[in-house]
């Protein structure tokens, strides 16, 4: 009796079409085919290899068949004699599906129906290879497509930019080439936003990317409809003045920086950032000599302050190329080892004791010489040497004081610290490691830190602080009264000392007035608890009147100048220093 | 994923069963361990019970008198039997060991939606037993549904030189939750949706058998349209149509769903084969498609017939699996022999029935112990590709 119905062979077909790998077809055949004629074994044979074996390993089917494509019989291990059927399939592709069977070979119908199978697979193979080419095609077809999509999008791309919808640096000076084809006055203003760089860090660069496209549609709320705002890179943006003079575009720059000046509603909070602007104009120069001279001109805006305009002048460029050459040299000079470190004493104005000294760092270079650091620092900071820089300055210092130390046990020493320094997380490590190295104890150690470092970033800087606090070195704000230090902040920092700005006692005798700023300091530094250093004694009228006034420590030259560390001991005479007085 | 493993035991060979319907796991389980072990330490310890003793005190006795290599595995049930004996609620053991045997376990987790490739990960543990005569249990949980393509996976790993036997966990036939076990002397696992594939290997021979009793009822049918197990057309009409006329009932008869199970467990349908028939348990009809459905698949395309048997063929086809699996040995004595005996087949036999059957088995065996559980599913595999049975019982002997 048959145990299978005609049914069986639309199911086969239905099931190896409904695969549309060639493999997984076979592999379905083979498995159909003996599950429905109950054999133990089924293979598929392709110009004489055994392709798949269902039931056994193909070694030990192609072993047992011993190279014979349709022998009656074969014989596995652990299953005994089997009587092997096979059929035929395929004009093109010639194969063979075969079966074998423990105990009965296949009757007449079954050896029909495996006859039947084996075409079905042949038609079935024959239609994949088909679909198949059909496929490639169709695939090589659309992956053209996507390519010539892909192309387009990015022309586009480089055209616009895809965040903030602006044109790019390429539009940008393809407008600008057309607008100084017409030999019209035209402006370029670069702007460069102060401050995003922390936006992006705290909040993230996805809110640092919602930034930029608000900035982007208050640039443009700016300018008139036939001015262009466009995206450099990164926080840089440019606009294009037509019909419009240099001297001109320092109204709508100042404007723009206004305009960005107003907080941002970003990711839940409000963000405070800035702006530099810098101007060049044409015609004349190529358009990307302007761009790039509005460029240079915004970076000298930079180096002023944050929310300056400044307009291009032709020796900046020189500027910027001795600015290139500095920081080639720097990079350097620390391998060199061409930085020293100078001590200037820091002297209790009741007593007259010096009880610590400041590390100035000084850097002398073979070809340029002295260079001050007033120019080497912030570039450090720009280009990030700062943090070896400031490692190097931390560990010498801590070593030389440590020396001292031995003959003036309670010398203090103040390092300066960068902003930069300060966020740098492994900081307060570096602090732990020089301490541990040098075996100072930690309240000899101050470290200063600017008035707008602290308050560029309060919240950062307290969580700084606080790590700096725990290891129990001293923290002092550095030109205090110079920036813009919100009261409430002051309250909140974990500082030790306020190292009051030289600027109040540049007169060599101080006014009223003066005498009035730095009485208030002093006041609210008691009030705190904080103690009080003043910078720049040069006379001996101003050391009188800020003890008057109840300073606590005085620096300048007028008490010493800063010394080179082997002339300090005997600069300093014997007196013994008494550090710290709150 | 995880693996037992049992190398080659040596020591006198033994194979022990034994029962205890005490409530407490723990009294269950030190009672069912005792006359299993008898102080041996076994190879492999079979423990099945019916819902509510898997917990771990269940296995604190066997844990206690196993060696650092015995593999503890088994399942819940729909009823078990052991020592003799057959109960719906209790806890069976079955164990052996001594020399010459090896037993190597692989337990493919998540098997849901992934049956095939559970099957053939449960079956890798083969590659580490290197016997002479080797065989493949496998432990299903009973309510992943197409239980056939673990059978699959498992041929495909094991092929057919090596024989399947098996069944699935249940949960006296309530179909909410099923659980596996599986560990050693250190701990065992309680799990779900799992498939355990425990490689046994012996130098002696294992033969396994596989009977019904179930004849063909009236004319063959044409599956003309079916998923998986869910037929959903026969000859070309709707699969509860044909059923229900068939039996003489209409739609009524599925009011109640317990009373369409029980009308439906006294006709399978059987899908023809040529070592005999492989049943198929009607499981529930559903009005809306008017489908029946299966737990097992029922191919699209196949001949299918309405099944009917008696009392008497039911209890022979207990007897004849017996004989197959000790015919199998090739005329070496048994030692012990494990059993997986289809739930429904309970149900269709009755309690009494049930017990003359298990007096069925005993006395085809004639002295040599026995153990195993009912199922919600049987795994055999001697002939041909396919393993999958209902309302069947497999068995297997050891030498």
């Amino acid at each position: 009796m048959n145990h299978w119905s005609t049914h069986q062979l639309t199911e086969f077909f239905a099931a190896v079409c409904a695969v549309q790998q060639e493999d997984r077809a076979i592999m379905v055949a083979v498995e159909q085919a003996s599950e429905v004629l109950e054999a133990e074994i089924g293979a598929v044979l392709r110009d004489g290899r055994v392709e798949v074996a269902w039931g056994t390993s193909r070694d030990q089917l192609v072993a047992a068949l011993g190279g014979e494509e349709r022998p009656d019989t074969l014989t596995l291990a652990g299953l005994g004699e089997l009587h092997v059927s096979s059929a035929r399939f395929g004009s093109g592709s010639r194969g063979a599906l075969l079966v074998a069977r423990a105990g009965d070979p296949l009757d007449p119908e079954e050896r029909q129906l495996l006859q039947a199978m084996a075409q079905t697979l042949g038609l079935a193979l024959t239609n994949l290879s088909l679909l198949s080419a059909e496929r490639s095609l169709r695939e090589d077809r659309e992956r053209e497509a996507a390519e010539r999509l892909a192309l387009l999008e990015s022309l586009r791309e480089a055209r616009h930019d895809s965040l903030t919808g602006l044109p790019t640096r390429v539009l940008f000076l393809e407008m600008l080439a057309e607008r100084l084809a017409c030999n019209t006055p035209t402006s370029v203003l670069f702007v460069d936003l102060d401050r995003f760089k922390a936006v992006n860090d705290s909040l993230g660069h996805r809110a640092g990317d919602e930034l930029l496209g608000l900035v982007a549609q208050r640039v443009r709320a700016c300018l008139r409809p036939t001015d262009t705002a466009a995206r450099i890179g990164g926080d840089e943006f440019a606009v294009l003045l037509t019909d419009c003079e240099a001297d001109q575009a320092v109204p709508v720059a100042q404007r723009l920086i206004d305009a960005i000046k107003v907080p941002f509603a970003v990711a839940g909070q409000e963000v405070f950032i800035g702006a530099s602007i810098g101007i060049a104009a044409g015609p004349g120069p190529a358009p990307s000599e302007i761009l790039g001279n509005a460029d240079v001109a915004m970076y000298r805006a930079k180096t002023e302050g944050p929310g300056k305009v400044v307009l291009f002048e032709p020796q900046m460029h020189a500027e910027a190329l001795a600015r290139l050459t500095l920081n080639g040299d720097l990079q350097r000079a620390l391998t060199l080892g061409e930085f020293r470190l100078q001590y200037q004493p820091l002297i209790d104005l009741s007593s007259g004791e010096t009880v610590g000294v400041e590390a100035l760092v000084r850097w002398q270079n073979p070809d340029r010489g002295y260079v001050s650091p007033a120019d080497f620092v912030p570039m450090a900071e720009e280009t990030g040497l700062i943090s070896d820089l400031g490692r190097w300055v931390l560990n010498t210092a801590g070593r030389q004081a440590a020396a001292w130390r031995r003959t003036r046990p309670g010398l203090g020493i103040n390092v300066n610290v960068s902003g930069r320094q300060l966020t740098d997380p492994q900081f307060a490590a570096d602090v732990e490691r020089m301490l541990a190295d040098t075996r100072l104890p930690p309240e000899a150690v101050t470290l200063e830190l600017t008035e707008s470092v602290l308050m560029s970033d309060p919240k950062t800087a307290i969580a700084c602080l606080r790590d700096l606090q725990d290891l129990g070195v001293d923290v002092s704000i550095d030109d205090f009264g110079t920036g813009y230090s919100s009261l409430s902040y002051l309250q909140r920092l974990p500082v030790d000392e306020l190292k009051i700005d030289r600027a109040f006692i540049s007169r060599e005798n101080p006014t009223t007035a003066d005498l009035a700023v730095i009485r208030t300091i002093v006041e609210l530094a008691r009030t705190l608890r904080l103690r009080t250093v003043i910078e720049g004694i040069e006379t001996e009228a101003q050391r009188n009147a800020m003890r008057l006034l109840g300073c606590d420590l005085g620096q300048g030259y007028h008490l010493c100048r800063p010394v080179h560390p082997e002339n300090l001991l005997a600069s300093l005479g014997t007196a013994e220093p008494g550090r710290r007085a709150a | 994923m995880s693996t037992g493993m049992n190398d080659v035991s040596t020591g006198a060979r033994w194979f022990g069963t034994g029962h205890s319907t005490l409530t407490d796991p723990a009294a269950a389980g030190a009672e069912a361990a005792a006359g299993a072990l008898d102080g041996r330490v076994p190879a492999v310890v079979f423990v099945f019970c019916s819902v509510g003793y898997q917990v771990p005190e269940l296995f604190d006795a066997v844990r206690a008198q196993a060696g650092p290599d015995t593999v503890i595995v088994g399942c819940t049930t729909s009823g078990q039997l052991g020592d003799g004996r057959v109960s719906r609620a209790g806890v069976a053991m079955t164990a052996w060991g001594g020399a010459g045997f090896a037993v190597r376990t692989q337990v493919a987790r998540g098997a849901t939606g992934r049956l095939r490739e559970a099957g053939a990960q449960a079956a890798s543990c083969l590659a580490a037993v290197g016997s002479e005569h080797r065989a493949l249990l496998i432990i299903g949980d009973g309510l992943t549904g197409a239980t056939h393509e673990i059978v699959r996976g498992a041929f495909s790993v094991a092929g057919a030189a090596v024989p399947l036997a098996g069944g699935c966990a249940g949960d006296n036939l309530t179909y909410v939750r099923t659980y596996q076990f599986h560990g050693g002397r250190d701990g065992v696992e309680i799990l779900s949706d799992t498939v355990i594939g425990i490689a046994i290997g012996s130098d002696r021979p294992l033969g396994v058998g596989l009977a019904h009793g179930w004849q063909k009822q009236g004319d063959a049918m044409v599956v003309t349209n079916s998923r998986d197990g869910r037929v959903l057309e026969l000859d070309g009409e709707p699969a509860l149509d044909v059923f229900l006329r068939r039996l003489g009932v209409g739609d009524s008869a599925l009011d109640d769903p317990a009373a369409f199970r029980d009308l439906a467990f006294h006709h399978p349908l059987g899908l023809s084969r040529r070592s005999g028939e492989d049943i198929r348990v009607i499981h529930d009809g559903d009005l809306s498609d008017r489908s029946l459905i299966c737990l097992a698949d029922v191919p699209q395309g196949a001949l299918i017939w309405m099944m009917t048997s008696d009392h008497d063929s039911l209890l022979d086809s207990a007897g004849e699996a017996s004989g197959q699996a000790l015919e199998a040995l090739g005329g070496v004595p048994a030692l012990g022999m494990l059993v997986f005996d289809c739930a429904a087949r309970w149900i269709k036999l009755g309690e009494a029935g049930v017990q003359q059957e298990n007096a069925e088995i005993g006395k085809r065996l004639d002295g040599v112990p026995y153990g195993g559980f009912y199922t919600n599913g049987e795994i055999g595999r001697v002939r041909g590709a396919l393993g999958m049975h209902h309302f069947t019982l497999v068995t297997l002997a050891l030498a």
